[in-house]
C-alpha cells in the first residue's frame, strides 16, 4: 500500500491534542487539573484543544464535584481510540514506507 | 524527508507522554541506596537482639523467638520501616523538584496503591505468623510480600524494580524453607540488593 499523507488525522496534527490523546489511551480518565500538569500548558491553551478533541467526539466530559469543588474530568471515547489508533498507524507507515 | 523527521517526532512525544501519564518517575536511586544502608543497620541490631547471631534457630530445636526479644525486633522492622518511607520520600521529592514535578503528581497515587496493599495484607501476615508462633517465618515472608508489591509497582515507575521485586521473592522463598538462613537472607534482599540497585538507578537516570 502507498502511504498517503492524508491518511493523517488532521485534528492530530497539533502537540496539545496529540498529547491529550496520547495521555487518555493509557488512563480511565485524566482531571483538567492533571493534563494540565502532564503537558505543561496554560488553562486558555488546554481548554481550546480539549474542545476541538471534544467537538470530533473523540473524548467525553465528566464533571462531578468533589466537596465544593467542580471538577472536570476527560476520557477517550471508542471514536477517539479508533481515530488515535489509525493515526498512530499512519505515522508508522510514513516512518517505514519512507515517503 | 521532512514527514519521517515529524513522524518520528509525533511517535517519541506520544510514547514519552503513556509514560509520563502511567509512571512515577521521580523515584531516586539514593533513596534505594539510604533504605538499603537503613536495613542493614536493623538487621545488625537483630543480630545483636538474638545474641550475636545471624543464624536463627529454627522452631524444632527451640521455642523460637518470643517475649521481649519478639517485641525488641518488631519494633526494630518498624524503625526500618518509618525511617526507610522517610529516606525514600525525601530523597524522591527532592528529585521531582529538580525535574520541575511535584511529589504528589498524576502517577503517584497508582504506584501508592500497587505498593502498600500488598505491603499491608504483608505486614498482617507477619502479625498472624507471629502469634501462630511461627514468627522465624517472617523474615520469609516480608522478603516474598515486599517483592511482590516491586513486581506490580514496576508498571508504575521504573521498571528495573520489578528485577528486584524478582530476586527479593526467591530470596524469600528460599528463606522460608531454609528458615536459618532468614536474617542473612533479609539483610541481603532489603540491604545489599537495594544498595545496589539504587546506585544502578541512580547511574542511569540522574547522571
Amino acid at each position: 500500500m502507498i502511504p498517503r499523507v492524508d491518511t493523517l488525522n488532521r485534528a492530530f496534527d497539533n502537540r496539545v491534542r496529540l498529547a491529550v490523546m496520547s495521555v487518555l489511551a493509557v488512563r480511565d480518565e485524566a482531571e483538567f487539573n492533571t493534563l494540565k500538569q502532564l503537558l505543561g500548558v496554560t488553562d486558555g491553551n488546554l481548554a481550546t484543544h480539549v474542545a476541538v478533541l471534544e467537538r470530533h467526539r473523540y473524548l467525553k466530559v465528566r464533571k462531578s464535584f468533589r466537596g465544593k469543588k467542580p471538577r472536570t474530568a476527560y476520557a477517550i471515547t471508542e471514536t477517539g481510540r479508533r481515530a488515535f489508533a489509525e493515526h498512530v498507524a499512519a505515522l508508522e507507515r510514513i516512518i517505514r514506507g519512507g515517503s | 524527508m521532512e514527514n519521517i523527521e515529524s513522524g518520528l517526532q509525533d511517535i517519541s512525544e506520544i510514547r514519552s507522554m503513556m509514560e509520563k501519564a502511567t509512571k512515577f518517575l521521580s523515584l531516586s536511586g539514593l533513596s534505594g541506596v539510604s533504605a538499603g544502608v537503613i536495613a542493614l543497620a536493623g538487621a545488625w541490631v537483630a543480630a545483636g537482639a538474638l545474641g550475636g547471631s545471624w543464624s536463627l534457630v529454627p522452631p524444632a530445636q527451640g521455642t523460637g523467638v518470643e517475649g521481649k526479644t519478639l517485641v525488641l525486633l518488631v519494633c526494630d522492622a518498624l524503625g526500618v520501616l518509618v525511617l526507610a518511607l522517610a529516606a525514600t520520600t525525601w530523597f524522591s521529592a527532592r528529585m521531582a523538584r529538580r525535574r520541575g514535578m511535584t511529589l504528589w503528581g498524576p502517577t503517584t497515587g497508582y504506584l501508592l496503591a500497587a505498593l502498600f496493599i500488598p505491603l499491608g495484607a504483608g505486614g498482617a501476615f507477619c502479625g498472624a505468623l507471629m502469634s501462630a508462633g511461627a514468627s522465624i517465618l517472617v523474615p520469609p515472608a516480608m522478603l516474598v510480600f515486599y517483592g511482590l508489591a516491586l513486581l506490580g509497582a514496576g508498571n508504575f515507575t521504573f521498571s528495573e524494580v520489578r528485577y528486584l521485586g524478582g530476586i527479593d521473592v526467591l530470596l524469600g522463598l528460599t528463606a522460608g524453607f531454609r528458615p536459618e538462613l532468614g536474617l542473612i537472607l533479609w539483610a541481603g534482599g532489603f540491604g545489599l540488593l537495594h544498595i545496589v540497585y539504587g546506585l544502578l538507578l541512580y547511574a542511569k537516570y540522574e547522571q
